[in-house]
């Protein structure tokens, strides 16, 4: 009897409370997993494309829709490769600003990967925990740049807006309430007998495999791999903060889980050493603010509201090709951007960690039983937006 | 920069490849027909992955240029470094030899390339769409700078 | 005269109202449509939420389930094509039957009984087991690949609970040398049952939990990886239906758990209230016990559950025998 007629295929589709915007074509024999085949490209919205007809300050608000949990880092890689090719470095000031925004923005981003792991695991009170924390993450946000999610917050040459009045004793309480409730969720959760049954052990990914597919993230840090481009690139205020990078050896979907913690303790430490150095000085590059008429100038230093020049809207921007990368809450991510000198890029492209992840449904979803498949999927924090583009 | 990096440097200047060393970044532009030996070159010295794959489409150039972003996880002193590897194609009717088999870290980004600028792998095993229908667009490339977006205007 | 007198001996007849009353269809009803609104509102106080509010304001939205019944109702029930319409359609009334019958041969108090039988307990396992079969047929009927794998599930988790839930209560039958119930709550006097055989209790009320899908057990119908599981093609009153069913079964295990561990009707102090409210008190209890686990354990896997059933619970439920043998030999 040919093994076409033992297995069955289901489709883990679209419409399914706990695949996402994507579909997982799965082979299943009884229940173990054979084969496991993924079909993305459900919300694949051209942003390339589109991005080549579009000025250069239009692409900000639209590069960072792609991945909702995590705007900060998409805004912070663009513009990072924006002025490489413009040949300006921002003030040290904006580079604090920067950092500030890019960490509280990956506590939430790593909140609603552990939230929606929970769920699928069947602890729906980690779901609900996990989002209520994000909550304090988000009013931090708009107390600083306005939005709750996306921020358009860095642009060329410095950031929009300075602190306001009170944030850091606001932010300071706000990270103790949120440490007290951290704690909580570690008893209920993370601790949980039946989570630890459910997750060690499950989808392991030894430290050769890692390497070879080519993985990012906390993927590739629970495998062993001590590889985090804060440390290796440095970018923004990180050549100058004290912080731990999060490793661990066993490679499976609970050390994932606690890598992320883990990092969440880390992001905490920065955020109150940032607030603690904050360097004085503007907030714009000198470059456009020179360029302000001196009522606006003034206006700008008063109030720390930034008022874009008329450039903005027609900048041509020298011809070259300009690389920024960052390290996003789901890994490591590539902006690379090329212009001819017009005042629109000639070519984007985006190299997101969610699509360099992808490598790893067929690989780990093999010889599974059916119910491993949400544990070990939403272990690796992929978001399809982020990798349809 | 350490001295791994400088050794990677020297040899491949020493087989008269076009090397060059901006900004933190090694470049080597390469022909069509000693692509496949530099890579095994790189991988031998430690390169094992690929960050990514683009392709830029000059139509006024009648070309195609494409460039391998690599990096290294198991050599610790190349983690800092970032190599592209570039080369350009004719428009007409490009093609590639796949390095699916030494990277399977590039398996999805040639699949996409694939589709959005039809440039052919040779020896990929399943080239097929990845983000697009197959149905609608199977010989429609929309990277490609002839392909124009619809716009929709709006009635005032 | 004759008629009327003869219609009103059948009425006041204390079998009927055990049917109809107490323990039977109407405080069924009542307990399960109380025992999901404090599980909505349990769940959402543990997860910083409000849970059920609008429907009676002022008392915390205690009339919700009501609400959400008469939407059933009213809702036009589907057939898909391509199930096998009668058994498809069959499901549901025969599952809530079959859910509430053991409850025929349990007591509420000393004469509130349906059918009084000196083999009790024997009757009430024979009666439970069969509900399963239902589900994996509904799980077929249903024509759709999640809900087979639903229905094998369940097959499944049958082989897993049903051997340590019949010797638990043979444990008990063998503390108290009878299979009656009655007999066994009045043997309770001054020492309950939980009290003699404490292990028994906890092999009991897992039991009772992996047997109506309770969480950490809730593997049939697990929504993050089959849907719904054998349910996922029922909508409007045949969903209405199954939902209750597996409520209705928690009920009727509660009581049992009641009126052979915690004592029935007895109490250690003389209250002057009926007996069969302090035995539904005690079940209410009971219940919101079991259902309060939703708020604290993710699910396990099914190959899990079947190594925790076979390997850590049957020594115990075996453990519980011996010692009831024991304490028989010492003469309780």
């Amino acid at each position: 009897m040919s093994s076409k007629e033992k297995t069955i295929t289901i489709f883990y589709g679209p419409q399914h409370p706990a695949s996402g915007h994507m579909r997982i074509i799965l082979e299943v024999d009884g229940d173990v997993v054979i084969k496991a085949d993924p079909d993305i490209g459900y919300v694949h919205r051209g942003i390339e494309k589109l991005a080549e007809h579009k000025t250069y300050f239009q692409v900000i608000p639209m590069v960072e829709r792609q991945c909702l949990p995590d705007a900060a880092h998409h805004n912070l890689a663009y513009v990072l490769a924006l002025e490489e090719l413009l040949g300006i470095e921002a003030p040290e000031r904006a580079q604090y600003l920067r950092t500030l925004l890019a960490e509280i923005n990956r506590i939430a981003s790593h909140l609603y990967g552990m939230g929606l792991h929970g769920v699928s695991i069947g602890s729906s009170t980690a779901y609900m925990w996990c989002f209520g924390l994000r909550e304090y993450m988000l009013i931090l946000a708009e107390k600083l740049t306005g939005a709750r999610i996306t921020y358009s917050y860095i642009i060329p040459g410095g950031v929009r807006r300075d602190i306001p009045q009170g944030f850091s004793q606001d932010v300071e309480r706000y990270l103790r309430l949120f440490e007290r409730k951290m704690r909580d969720l570690d008893k209920l959760f993370i601790s949980n007998p039946v989570t630890k049954a459910r997750l060690e052990g499950v989808g392991v990914l030894p430290k050769e495999e890692a390497i070879k597919l080519g993985v990012v993230g906390p993927v590739l840090r629970a495998s062993g791999v001590e590889y985090d481009v804060r440390r290796v690139r440095p970018y923004a205020a990180y050549p100058w903060i004290d912080f731990e990078i999060a490793v661990k050896k066993e490679g499976d979907s609970y050390a994932r889980l606690l890598v992320r913690v883990k990092e969440i303790e880390e992001s905490i430490k920065i955020i109150r050493q940032v607030l603690k150095d904050l360097p004085d000085g503007s907030i714009l590059h000198e470059r456009y603010m020179k360029l302000l008429p001196p009522r606006l100038k003034e206006y700008v230093t008063n109030t720390g509201l930034v008022k874009f020049p008329g450039v903005f809207a027609t900048m041509k921007v020298p011809k070259g090709e300009g690389i920024g990368s960052v390290e996003a809450g789901r890994g490591e991510l590539i902006y690379h951007l090329i212009s001819n000198g017009e005042s629109k890029p000639y070519r984007l492209k985006i190299s997101t960690p969610s699509f360099r992840n992808l490598i790893l449904f067929s690989h780990l979803i093999k010889d599974v039983k059916v119910a491993d498949v949400p544990a070990i999927y939403l272990s690796l924090d992929y978001f399809p937006p982020e990798a349809d583009r | 920069m350490s001295e791994l990096i400088d050794k990677l440097v020297n040899e491949l200047r020493s087989k008269n490849y076009n090397v060059s060393r901006e900004k933190g970044r090694i470049k080597v532009k390469v022909a069509l027909e000693n692509f496949v030996e530099v890579v095994k070159k790189l991988k031998n010295m430690g390169i094992d992955h690929v960050k990514s794959l683009t392709a830029i489409d000059y139509p006024s150039e009648g070309r195609i240029k494409v460039n391998y972003i690599l990096g290294s996880y198991s050599t610790k002193e190349l983690y800092e470094t970032i190599i592209i590897v570039s080369l350009d194609l004719s428009r007409d009717s490009p093609s590639l030899p796949s390095l699916a088999k030494m990277f399977p870290s590039i398996i999805y980004q040639e699949r996409e390339c694939y589709e959005m600028l039809g440039i052919e792998f040779k020896g990929h095993d399943d080239l097929r769409h990845l983000l697009l229908s197959s149905e609608d667009f199977t010989d429609v490339h929309p990277l490609r700078k002839e392909f124009k977006i619809e716009e929709e205007g709006i009635m005032a | 005269m004759n008629i009327l007198s003869q219609i009103l001996e059948i009425i006041l007849n204390r079998s009927v109202i055990a049917a109809v009353i107490v323990p039977g269809v109407l405080t069924a009803l009542v307990l399960v449509i109380l025992i999901i609104w404090v599980e909505r509102k349990i769940a959402a106080r543990v997860q910083m939420r409000i849970g059920p509010l609008y429907v009676t304001r002022r008392l915390g939205g205690i009339l919700q389930l009501v609400a959400d019944a008469i939407r059933f109702l009213v809702s036009e029930p589907i057939v898909p094509a391509t199930t096998d319409k009668l058994f498809y359609v069959m499901m549901p009334i025969l599952l809530l039957l079959l859910s509430l019958l053991p409850v025929a041969v349990v007591p509420a108090s000393q004469s509130l009984i349906v059918i009084k039988t000196e083999y009790g307990l024997l009757a009430f396992i024979a009666l439970a087991a069969i509900t399963p079969m239902v589900i994996m047929l509904a799980g077929w009927a249903s024509n759709n690949k999640f809900s087979y794998i639903g229905g094998l599930r369940e097959g499944f988790m049958l082989l897993s609970y049903e051997v340590y839930l019949f010797m638990s209560l043979l444990a008990i039958a063998i503390l108290y040398g009878t299979l009656d119930f009655i007999r066994i709550i009045n043997s309770q006097e001054g020492f309950w049952g939980i009290l003699l055989n404490p292990i028994a209790a906890l092999s009991f009320f897992i039991a009772m939990l992996t047997s109506t899908s309770r969480f950490p057990f809730e593997i049939p119908d697990a929504e993050s990886e089959i849907v719904m599981g054998p349910f996922t093609e029922y909508n409007s009153i045949m969903y209405g239906l199954v939902m209750g069913a597996n409520y209705f079964r928690l009920y009727v295990l509660s009581l049992v758990f009641t009126d052979v561990f915690l004592g029935g009707w007895l109490l250690p102090f003389k209250i002057p209230i009926p007996n069969f409210v302090i035995t539904i008190a005690k079940t209410f209890i009971v219940m919101i016990v079991a259902v309060f686990l939703r708020a604290v354990y993710p699910r396990y896997r099914i190959d899990q559950a079947l190594v925790i059933g076979w390997e850590k619970l049957f020594p115990l439920a075996s453990l519980s025998v011996l010692i009831s043998v024991l304490l028989k030999g010492v003469g309780i």
